[in-house]
């Protein structure tokens, strides 16, 4: 009886097992590259371009059309024209690069003040330590201190990084700083940018125990603290190398807030997401793609953070592809490995597509126990009939894999 | 009885468990050395790349739970199986089951007893150097591999008393999956959710040996 639980649970494991590598082994196999879509925003035009990747079965080679707003195709150098700030070094090239946008010439100046960069809602590892830079340390760049900080329970530490001890003197001056800003340790989440590959340092945004943000630097050796009026929970940070903007701001329902150097903060008109975002400003407009898996909204805002535009396509995704269909049918689940903060999760697929499947690898199944003379109507081997009928063809592997004869 | 059953395995796999143990320490040794030179020549520098660049400095002792557990479950069942000299112990006047699982329990205590080793050497010399702050994801991430190196042990005891190969194959495939998938180079600090799936995925790969077990004792083919 014991050997055949331990059958059961042995079983058990190896569908989960198959659950994860066998989808995988599929898409490897067969999942095709999706062809590209992309959305701008023009400075030029202050309307959507688009560019789309189409196969050319004439040449047998993928290319890109472009086209705008209303569908009006586009030569390769009309969409180049429109999109200066992506395409400034063919512009110059070819001396297309337009004079002016939009009343403003087209200045060096003008052109560098474009900025590209991720936006991510989801929080990842990060150490509870981190290096606190000198703010003004009198020439470009930043200077690797010789020790990093934490805020536990007992306020900021600073640890010796040769000694592995807290300096205590350094430590009690920046406690007591924080202390008088109103901070309450520990601290929830301390976010920054703890490279050095930076110009300036801004120094660190300190969620404390009660939820309030700090803004916490390093001037001439000497803390500066100041207490931020957040009246929302905060989930996570994304800062910026120094511009005008500091941060932004996730809130758990993925609200999105930015703040400026100014300390002043603004809710972004971004409607419902799921915090994923490719952020592109210049110093005209800030445009907000969210990245969902099968569609990209693009939320265009001014300087001023108000709405400009708004702009929703659809991207070629797997999950709508045949082969993607042919895998709902074929498993029943597959467990997936989330990155980052590493979780195993289950994604099922709906019972109306893979039941077909289920129901013939377990009439396959019994066939293989009646040939080999067992009693079907055991109860071991309607667990395992039971098993093939949920998890399907990783139920009929596994139930042959461990024999059930004994 | 039990205890003359005890030494016998003793015997077995004393060398092969010292071996598994030198390798051991010799692996924490290896990367304590790598930590205490990272911060004699550039402490700053050094913790930069650990806490920035998230670099993996304990990486050596990934395959060590794999290794140690290879070393004793070969050392352990390969003499009993190749011979089918375990039908002497499953013969003794004790429950064929507690006869195996007091030799796979002696294993497991020995493979416990060699990463323990290891880990606390590991956690009082790169405390020396290291804060807890780094420590103990690290340590977390180590112990994702020590499930790793069980499973392994509880599977290669298995696979060695099943009596048909063909079965012993298909055993070896998923044990062989089930394995790199906890061997994996996981991010550090991001294997919490993880350790309980695969402690789990360990508490079952325990009882597996009895399965196999059963049918080597009643020559089920």
């Amino acid at each position: 009886m014991t050997a055949k639980i331990v059958r059961v649970l042995l079983v058990f494991t190896t569908i989960l097992v198959l659950g994860f590598y066998l989808p995988d082994l599929y898409r490897n196999r067969f999942e095709k590259r999706s062809y590209k879509r992309l959305l701008y925003y023009s400075e030029v035009s202050q309307d959507f371009v688009f560019a789309e990747e189409i196969y050319d079965s004439l040449r047998q080679d993928v290319r890109m059309v472009y086209r705008d707003r209303v569908g009006n195709p586009l030569s390769e150098n009309e969409y180049a024209r429109l999109l200066p700030f992506n395409n400034t070094r063919k512009l110059k090239l070819l001396g297309m690069m337009p004079d002016s946008v939009m009343g403003e010439p087209l200045t060096q100046e003008v052109l560098r003040s474009v900025r590209r960069l991720m936006l991510i809602g989801d929080k990842g590892f990060e150490y509870p330590l981190a290096p606190l830079f000198e703010s003004q340390p009198g020439h470009p760049g930043v200077d690797l201190p010789e020790d990093l900080f934490r805020i536990g329970k007992r306020g900021i530490e600073f640890l010796h990084t040769t000694t592995n001890r807290i300096d205590t003197a350094k430590s009690r001056r920046f406690n007591e700083a924080l202390t008088r800003a109103g901070f309450r340790a520990p601290a929830r989440d301390i976010y920054g940018i703890p490279s050095t590959i930076k110009s300036r340092d801004d120094g660190y945004f300190v969620v404390d125990a009660s939820g309030k943000l700090f803004h916490l630097l390093m001037v001439h050796g000497e803390p500066r603290v100041r207490a931020i009026d957040n009246d929302f929970e905060i989930k996570q940070i994304k800062c910026h190398v120094p511009g005008e903007i500091y941060c932004h701001i996730f809130t758990p329902e993925n609200e999105l807030y930015v703040l400026l150097t100014d300390y002043t903060l603004h809710k972004l008109p971004i409607g419902p997401n799921n915090g994923r975002f490719m952020l592109t400003y210049n110093r005209y407009f800030r445009s907000y793609k969210n990245l969902e898996r099968d569609s990209s909204v693009m939320y265009v805002l001014d300087r001023d953070f108000a709405p400009v535009d708004r702009c929703a396509q659809a991207v070629p995704n797997y999950r709508n592809s045949p082969e993607a269909d042919f895998e709902a049918r074929l498993f029943p689940f597959r467990i997936m490995m989330t990155p980052g903060v590493t979780h195993l999760i289950p994604v099922p697929n709906p019972v109306g597509k893979f039941w077909l499947t289920n129901l013939c690898c377990v009439v396959v199944l019994a066939a293989i126990r009646l040939w080999r003379r067992a009693r079907l109507y055991s109860p071991f081997q309607l667990i395992d009939l039971g098993m093939t009928a949920v998890f399907g063809i990783y139920g009929l592997i596994a139930s042959l894999l461990f024999p059930n004869r004994f | 009885m039990i205890l003359h059953l005890i030494y016998k395995e003793w015997l077995k796999t004393r060398w092969f468990a010292l071996i598994a143990a030198l390798v051991g320490v010799a692996s924490v040794l290896g990367i304590v050395i790598g930590v205490a030179g990272g911060v004699r020549a550039d402490a700053p520098f050094y913790f930069y790349q650990l806490i920035v660049g998230k670099e993996r400095f304990f990486d050596l002792f990934r395959f060590v739970p794999l290794f140690a557990a290879v070393m004793i479950g070969c050392s352990q069942f390969l003499p009993e199986v190749t011979d089918k000299r375990i039908k002497l112990s499953l013969h003794l006047p004790l429950n064929a089951t507690a006869v195996v699982y007091c030799m796979v329990f002696y294993g497991f205590l020995l493979l416990l007893a060699i990463v323990a080793v290891c880990l606390l050497l590991f956690l009082g010399l790169g405390a020396i150097y290291l804060p807890g702050e780094v420590m103990v994801p690290a340590l977390k991430t180590m112990s994702v591999w020590v499930l790793g190196g069980m499973t392994a042990y509880f599977w290669i005891a298995m696979m060695a008393l099943e009596p048909v190969g063909r079965y012993r194959f298909g055993y070896f495939i998923i044990a062989y999956l089930l394995v790199s998938l906890i061997l994996r180079r996981y991010p550090i600090g991001g294997v919490d959710t993880l350790l309980w799936i695969f402690a789990g995925v360990t508490l079952v790969s325990s009882f597996s040996v009895l399965f196999t077990a059963y049918r080597f004792n009643k020559g089920i083919l």
